[in-house]
C-alpha cells in the first residue's frame, strides 16, 4: 500500500517493480535515484510519492523511444565509458537529461554543476562528463523541444 | 496517519487546529520524508500544502518582494524577477545543496527545518526578509525572520504556517560567501552573507548573516555596528570581520570543524563578502 | 612484444559487455530481487565498543508478530572464522567487539516487524572500559580486546601479543650507521585516517534453503566462490549443495570480499523455508563495513649531500579493529611499499597491526598502499628539500633499475621507475613557472599483480554463439564485462559482443578466487585464454577436415574458419560445432606460477615477501591553495602507469581515472569518524565522496613493459593507481603553500593549520 509519507522510490520500486532507478543512500546525498517530475530532476528517495500525482515522471526505463533502442546519452555513456559498476548510471543518466532539456548546449562547467549531486566512486567522472558533451547535439534533435515545452507550461 | 490535501490557507489552518502537535506540514519534505518514514507513529495528519497556489507565487509590489513558501530553491535561483531584486538571495538558492534537491526543498520548509546553516535562511536574514504568517486565531501578522526564528526555538508558534517571506526591495550591494569541506553539496561549515545601502563611501544598513556558527543562524549585528553610517575602508572591514568572528559568532566544535577554525572563517568570509560586495570603494579592493 | 592473434582484438577499445543493461537500467543488482514470498531480515547490533554479554533472551522477540526465525550465538556453530587468527564468531558470546557488531539477526513477514522484534531480543550487557586508538592499545595495562589471545589457532609468521595481532619487519644493512654517514637526516610522522569502501550500492543478499537441504544465496560480492566455501564450511553444508549467484555489483573496492548481508541471510534462511531478504540500509551498512586501515607511521631516512639516499627506518601502526578478518596484509605490504621504489642501501622497515574495539578494517583497493605512498612520498620531498634539491631530481637520482634488489633481495627485471616518472613530470608540466597560490607535486611506487585459482569454459554452440563461464565476478572495474570477451575474441577470431557471458554464478563449476589484489584480468584472463585456445585447437581441427585444408593455411575470422587468403572457401564456427552435434567447449585453468625468489634472512614474519610481475606508478598534480581557508583545488592529477600490456585499454583508463578521484577523497575529504557508539558519520552527507565539482582533469599514460607471467605480458592494473595521487597532492600542496599537514585527509582545517603554524613558527 502507499502511504501517505512514501518516497516516491519505493513506489517505483517497491511496488512498481521499477527498479532501475537505485537506492544509494535514501537522505538525498547520492543521486542514484534522480528522476525526472515533469522535466526537473529529483531526489524520488526525498521526494514524497503523493506529490507526483497528476504530474509526469520520467524514470530510465521511460528513456529508450523503443525497448532495445538506446537514448542518445545512453549510447554516449556506453562510447565514453562513463559506466564502470552502473550503480549511479540510471541517476546520472537522468541528471544529464534534465540539464539538456532546460540548456541544451551546456558547457564543461555547466554539466558538472548539473550533475554534482550526483556521487559516482568508479569512473573518476571525466568519461561522464565527456559522454554528456558528446550527447548534447544529439539529445538536441531528439527529445529536447517536447519536454522543453511541457516544462513552460507548468511554469 | 491521515492525509491532507488543503486548497486554502484556511483550510489547512482548521487542519493544524485540529491536530494540534500531531500535525506536519508537507511543503517540499526533504528533511521530513525521512524522519517521517522512519518513525511515523508520533504523526496524526500529514497536510501536504501543494495545492494552495498563492503560496507557490513570487511578485514585486510596492518595493517589496513576495516569495510564497511553496516556491523551490530552484524558482529562487532562477525567476528572474528574483535575480534582478534580491540577487544575493538567488546566488544562495543556487548553491544549496545539488541540482536534485533545489527541485524539491521550499523557502518555508527551510525555514521550518531550523537548519543553522541554511543558505536560504543566512540570506534572507541579511536581506531583511520578513515572514507573512498565517495563523489560526488572528489574521496573519508580518514579523521579522529573525524573530520568528527566535520564537521557533520558544516554540510557540505551534498552530501558524508561514505563507510568504517579503524581501524589500532597495537599492544595494551584496555578497555571499560560504566554504565548505569539499566543493560541492554539501551544508555550509561558515556561511556569510552581506547587504548594504551605499551612500558615497558610506554604508547604511548594514546586515550580516551568519551561518554555522551557532544554534540557529545569526545577525552579526556588532560587525554592523562597525560598518554603519561610517566611511569603508580597508581596516574598517576587517575590523567589522574581526568583531564578527570574535563577538558575534557562537561556534562550537563538532564532528565537521573546530570552533576556531569556523570562527576564523567568519573572519576570512565576511572581510571577502565586504570586499566583493563594495570592492569598488578605494582602498579594499583585494 | 605480447603475442597478437590476426583479429589484434586485444588492447583495441571495447565499450563493456554490460554497459547497454547499466545504461538502460536493467542490469539486475541483489536489492532489484524481490522474491513474492520473501521475508525481511533485520540486525540487532551491539550499542557499546566493548562488553560482556551477560545473557541474551530471544523469548519474546520469538513470540512478536510476523517472525519466523532469530538467527544468535545460541543457535549457530560456536566456530572460529579464518581469517589466520581464529579470533571471530558469526555471533559474538562472550563479549561485544565494537559498536553495531551484529549480535542477532531476525527474519519476520515485513521489515518493520522484524526491526520490531529485534529491538525485542533481550540483551543484558556488561559494559567495559574500550580500547579506541592504537595508542591506548599499546599502553601499559592496556584492556584486552581479546583476553584469550594467547589460545587462539594461528597461522605460521601470524604475530600476537595482547593487543598486537601482527607484525612484520624488513631489516637490510646497518641503519644507524648509514644514518650517521648521511649529510642530511629527516625524521616525520604521519596519522592516516580510517576510510570506507565508498561503493554506492548498499550490501544485500538473499538466501533461500532448498529441499535438498543445499542453499542458494543471490549476492553482490567481490568473490562468491569464497564465499560459497567459507560458508559451507562455517553450516556444515556441501559446497556442492550451496550456490552463490553473484548479481551486477554496485562497486566493491574491497569492501564486498568478505560476506555481510549473506552471512546473516543464511543463517536465518537454514531455520525456514522461504527466502530471507536482509538489505542494507546506507547507515546500516557503515555500520560493520570494513574501512581502510586508520594508523600512522613515522619515518628517518638520511641522504649524501648529492642526493643519495643512504638509509630508512620506517615504523607503520595500524589500527585492524576488533577482529584480524583481511587486516594483515595492509601491514606486510606497507613494510613493501616504504622505501621503495628507491635504491637505499640500509633500511628497517616494519609495520604492527592492533587491535581496537572499532570496525574490522578490511582490505579495501590497494590495501595499506594509499597510507605508506602517503607518508613515503611526502618523506621523501622533505628529505629533498632539507638536501636543496627538486623533488623529482632527487627520485631520478634514486630510482630502481634493471638489475637492482628489492628490500627484500628480489631481483627486479623490467623496471619503469624512471619512465612513469618522466612522464608524469612531462604531463604535469614539472618545469613551467606558476602564479603564487599553485603548485605542482609528484609521487612514485610500486606494486605486485596477483595471481589468484581461476577456471574457464568457453562454449561454440551451433548457432554460432560463443558462451563464456568465468567465476570472476564483475563488480564494475571492467576485468570480466570488457577484458575477458576481448581475450576470447582475439583467439577465436569474433566478434566481442557477440559474446554470452556467464559471470560469479558457482553452478557453473568456474572457481575463481575473486576480484582483489587487481588479479582480474591477470588470473581469470589467463583462464579463459587458456580455455579460448583449446577451443580454438579444436575448431581449427575440425576445420581440417571440413575444408580439406591444412592447418597452418585456415584462419579463425569473423565468426568463420576460412583458408587464408580465400574468403569463400570457409566455414562458420557454428556449422563446426552443428556437425560435431556438441558445443565445441574449451576449459581452461591458471597455471600456478611460483612467487619470485627473495632473501628470507632480510625479513621476519612476512608472508608478502616477493612480488610477481612487478608494476611502477607515477602520479603528478597540479594544486591550487587558499591558504586564508585551507581550500585546496585539485586542477590536474597525471598518472603514468607500467601496465605491462593493456588488454582493454578503456578499461585501464577507467581504472587510473577513477583511482585518482578515489585517492583524492582519501587525501582531501574522506575520514571515518569514530565516537563511543561506533562511526558517527554513515552516510553521504558526512563521509564526503568527490564530487564531479571536486574531481580535477586526469590524464593516463600507460607505460607498457611486458610481464613474463601475465597473459599477453599484462600486469595488475586495479590497484596501483589509487596508491600515488593523495601522496603527489600533498607534495603539490607544500609547493604551493610552503607546508602541508601530515594527516590524511588533508581537510581544509588542516591545511590552514599546517599553513598558519608555519608562518607562526617563523615570526
Amino acid at each position: 500500500m502507499v502511504e501517505p509519507q512514501s518516497s516516491l522510490l519505493s513506489v517505483l520500486r517497491d511496488h512498481l517493480k521499477l527498479t532501475g532507478t537505485k537506492e544509494g543512500c535514501s537522505t538525498g546525498y547520492c543521486g542514484a535515484c534522480t528522476v525526472l517530475v515533469d522535466g526537473e530532476p529529483v531526489n524520488a528517495c526525498l521526494f514524497f510519492a503523493v506529490d507526483a500525482d497528476h504530474r509526469s515522471v520520467t524514470t530510465i526505463e521511460g528513456l529508450s523511444p523503443e525497448r532495445g533502442e538506446l537514448h542518445p546519452l545512453q549510447s554516449a555513456f556506453i562510447e565514453s565509458g562513463g559506466l564502470q559498476c552502473g550503480f549511479c548510471t540510471p541517476g546520472m543518466i537522468m541528471s544529464a537529461l534534465g540539464l539538456l532539456l532546460a540548456h541544451p548546449a551546456p558547457d564543461e562547467a555547466a554539466v558538472r554543476e548539473a550533475l554534482a549531486g550526483n556521487l559516482c566512486r568508479c569512473t573518476g567522472y571525466q568519461s561522464i562528463v565527456a559522454g554528456v558533451l558528446e550527447a548534447a547535439p544529439k539529445v538536441r534533435g531528439a527529445d529536447a523541444a517536447p519536454a522543453r515545452k511541457r516544462a513552460r507550461s507548468r511554469a | 496517519m491521515q492525509y491532507f490535501e488543503p486548497n486554502f490557507v484556511d483550510e489547512a489552518l482548521v487542519l493544524l487546529d485540529r491536530f494540534g502537535s500531531g500535525a506536519r506540514l508537507l511543503a517540499g519534505g526533504t528533511r521530513l520524508g525521512f524522519a517521517l518514514r522512519s518513525d511515523p507513529r508520533d504523526v496524526a495528519a500529514l497536510i501536504n500544502l501543494k495545492r494552495i497556489r498563492e503560496l507557490e507565487r513570487v511578485e514585486e509590489r510596492d518595493g517589496t518582494l513576495r516569495i510564497g513558501a511553496l516556491v523551490t530553491a530552484q524558482r529562487i535561483a532562477t525567476t528572474p524577477v528574483i535575480r534582478e531584486h534580491a540577487p544575493l538571495l538567488a546566488r544562495a538558492a543556487g548553491s544549496m545543496g545539488a541540482r536534485q534537491l533545489r527541485s524539491i526543498a521550499t523557502v518555508g520548509g527551510n525555514i521550518c527545518s531550523g537548519d543553522p546553516a541554511s543558505d536560504l535562511v543566512v540570506a534572507l536574514v541579511a536581506c531583511g526578509a520578513r515572514c507573512e504568517i498565517a495563523g489560526v486565531e488572528e489574521p496573519s501578522r508580518v514579523l521579522p525572520l529573525e524573530r520568528w526564528l527566535d520564537e521557533r526555538a520558544t516554540g510557540v508558534q505551534a498552530k501558524e504556517l508561514i505563507g510568504w517571506v517579503h524581501v524589500p526591495v532597495t537599492q544595494h550591494v551584496a555578497a555571499y560567501e560560504k566554504m565548505t569541506q569539499r566543493r560541492a553539496f554539501e551544508m555550509a561549515l561558515v556561511a556569510v552573507a552581506f547587504r548594504a545601502q551605499r551612500e558615497g563611501a558610506a554604508l547604511r544598513d548594514v546586515r550580516i548573516a551568519l551561518g554555522g556558527v551557532g544554534p540557529a543562524v545569526l545577525r552579526a549585528r556588532g560587525a554592523e555596528a562597525v560598518l554603519s553610517g561610517a566611511p569603508l575602508s580597508a581596516a574598517s572591514a576587517r575590523e567589522a570581520a574581526r568583531t564578527a568572528a570574535e563577538r558575534d559568532a557562537r561556534p562550537r566544535d563538532d564532528a565537521r570543524a573546530s570552533a576556531e577554525y569556523r570562527r576564523h572563517l567568519v573572519t576570512t568570509l565576511v572581510e571577502r563578502a565586504i570586499r566583493n560586495a563594495c570592492g569598488d570603494i578605494a582602498g579594499i579592493a583585494s | 612484444m605480447p603475442e597478437r592473434s590476426g583479429s589484434a582484438t586485444i588492447g583495441s577499445k571495447l565499450p563493456r559487455l554490460d554497459s547497454p543493461a547499466k545504461a538502460q537500467g536493467q542490469a539486475v543488482y541483489v536489492a532489484d530481487l524481490q522474491p513474492q514470498d520473501a521475508l525481511a531480515a533485520a540486525l540487532l547490533r551491539s550499542p557499546h565498543p566493548f562488553a560482556r554479554i551477560v545473557s541474551i533472551d530471544i523469548g519474546d522477540a520469538k513470540q512478536m508478530p510476523g517472525v519466523r526465525a532469530i538467527a544468535y550465538s545460541g543457535n549457530t556453530p560456536a566456530k572460529s572464522l579464518d581469517f589466520g587468527i581464529k579470533d571471530q564468531l558469526l555471533f559474538p558470546r562472550d563479549l561485544v567487539r565494537y559498536a553495531g557488531e551484529p549480535v542477532a539477526a531476525i527474519a519476520a513477514e515485513t521489515e518493520d516487524q522484524a526491526r520490531a522484534a529485534a529491538t525485542a531480543v533481550k540483551v543484558a550487557y556488561e559494559p567495559l572500559a574500550p580500547v579506541l586508538s592504537i595508542e591506548e592499545a599499546l599502553a601499559p595495562g592496556a584492556p584486552l580486546v581479546h583476553p584469550d589471545w594467547q589460545s587462539y589457532e594461528k597461522g605460521a609468521n601470524r604475530v600476537t601479543d595482547r593487543n598486537i595481532c601482527g607484525l612484520n619487519r624488513i631489516r637490510r644493512g646497518d641503519v644507524t650507521a648509514a644514518l650517521a654517514r648521511a649529510d642530511a637526516v629527516v625524521e616525520s610522522s604521519f596519522i592516516f585516517s580510517a576510510g570506507a569502501p565508498g561503493y554506492l550500492e548498499p550490501r544485500a543478499a538473499i538466501a533461500l534453503r532448498e529441499p535438498d537441504g543445499g542453499l542458494t544465496v543471490w549476492c553482490g560480492s567481490q568473490s562468491p566462490y569464497g564465499n560459497r566455501d567459507d560458508l559451507a564450511d562455517f553450516f556444515g553444508l556441501d559446497p556442492q549443495r550451496v550456490r552463490f549467484i553473484n548479481q551486477f555489483v554496485g562497486g566493491g573496492f574491497g569492501g564486498k570480499i568478505l560476506m555481510a548481508a549473506e552471512w546473516y541471510a543464511a543463517a536465518l534462511a537454514l531455520q525456514c523455508d522461504r527466502p530471507v531478504r536482509l538489505v542494507f540500509s546506507r547507515h546500516e551498512d557503515g555500520l560493520n563495513l570494513f574501512p581502510r586501515h586508520g594508523g600512522k607511521a613515522t619515518f628517518r631516512s638520511g641522504a649524501s649531500k648529492e642526493g643519495r639516499l643512504l638509509g630508512m627506518e620506517a615504523a607503520f601502526f595500524f589500527d585492524t579493529g576488533a577482529y584480524v578478518g583481511y587486516g594483515a596484509g595492509t601491514a606486510l605490504i606497507a613494510t613493501m611499499l616504504a622505501s621503495a621504489p628507491y635504491r637505499i642501501p640500509a633500511v628497517d622497515l616494519s609495520a604492527t597491526l592492533v587491535y581496537t574495539n572499532k570496525q574490522v578494517a578490511g582490505s579495501v583497493r590497494a590495501p595499506g598502499g594509499p597510507q605508506a605512498t602517503f607518508a613515503k612520498e611526502l618523506h621523501i620531498d622533505e628529505l629533498a628539500l632539507a638536501l636543496g634539491m627538486d623533488p623529482l631530481e632527487f627520485r631520478l637520482r634514486n630510482a630502481w633499475q634493471d638489475g637492482d634488489r628489492s628490500p627484500t633481495g628480489q631481483l627486479l627485471e623490467g623496471v619503469r621507475v624512471k619512465e612513469t616518472l618522466e612522464e608524469a613530470a612531462r604531463a604535469i608540466g614539472w618545469e613551467a613557472r606558476r602564479a603564487p597560490g599553485r603548485g605542482v607535486g609528484i609521487a612514485c611506487s610500486w606494486w605486485f599483480s596477483a595471481c589468484g585459482r581461476s577456471e574457464a569454459r568457453v562454449e561454440v554452440r551451433d548457432d554460432g554463439s560463443v558462451h563464456v563461464h568465468s567465476g570472476n565476478p564483475e563488480v564494475g572495474t571492467g576485468s570480466a564485462a570488457g577484458a575477458l570477451p576481448l581475450i576470447v575474441a582475439d583467439r577465436l577470431g569474433i566478434d566481442p559482443t557477440a559474446i554470452v557471458l556467464t559471470l560469479g554464478d558457482t553452478a557453473t563449476q568456474t572457481y575463481d578466487g575473486g576480484v582483489g589484489g587487481s588479479a582480474s584480468t591477470f588470473s581469470a584472463g589467463q583462464a579463459v585464454k587458456a580455455a579460448a585456445e583449446d577451443v580454438r585447437r579444436q575448431l581449427l581441427e575440425r576445420a581440417e577436415e571440413a575444408l580439406e585444408a591444412r592447418r597452418d593455411d585456415i584462419e579463425l575470422r569473423e565468426g568463420r574458419a576460412q583458408v587464408r587468403g580465400a574468403a569463400d572457401h570457409g566455414i562458420p564456427i557454428g556449422e563446426l560445432a552443428a556437425q560435431a552435434g556438441t558445443p565445441i567447449a574449451g576449459r581452461g585453468v591458471t597455471e600456478e606460477i611460483s612467487d619470485p625468489e627473495f632473501d628470507a634472512s632480510l625479513v621476519q614474519s612476512h608472508d608478502f615477501a616477493s612480488w610477481l610481475a612487478p608494476s611502477f606508478v607515477t602520479s603528478a598534480a597540479e594544486v591550487e591553495v587558499d591558504a586564508s581557508t585551507g581550500r585546496v583545488v585539485v586542477h590536474k592529477i597525471a598518472t603514468a602507469q607500467d601496465v605491462g600490456f593493456a588488454v582493454n585499454p578503456a578499461g585501464v583508463v577507467g581504472q587510473i581515472e577513477g583511482g585518482a578521484v578515489q585517492a583524492l577523497g582519501y587525501g582531501l575529504c574522506e575520514e571515518l569518524q569514530f565516537g563511543p557508539a561506533g562511526i558517527i558519520n554513515t552516510g553521504f552527507h558526512d563521509y564526503l565522496l568527490p564530487t564531479i565539482i571536486d574531481a580535477p582533469k586526469v590524464e593516463a599514460i600507460m607505460v607498457e613493459s611486458p610481464s613474463g607471467a601475465g597473459p599477453f605480458g599484462m600486469k595488475g592494473v586495479g590497484e596501483p593507481p589509487v596508491t600515488t595521487p593523495a601522496a603527489a597532492i600533498g607534495n603539490a600542496i607544500r609547493n604551493a603553500a610552503g607546508a602541508v599537514p601530515y594527516t590524511v585527509p588533508m581537510t581544509p582545517e588542516r591545511v590552514w593549520r599546517a599553513v598558519k603554524d608555519r608562518r607562526d613558527s617563523r615570526i
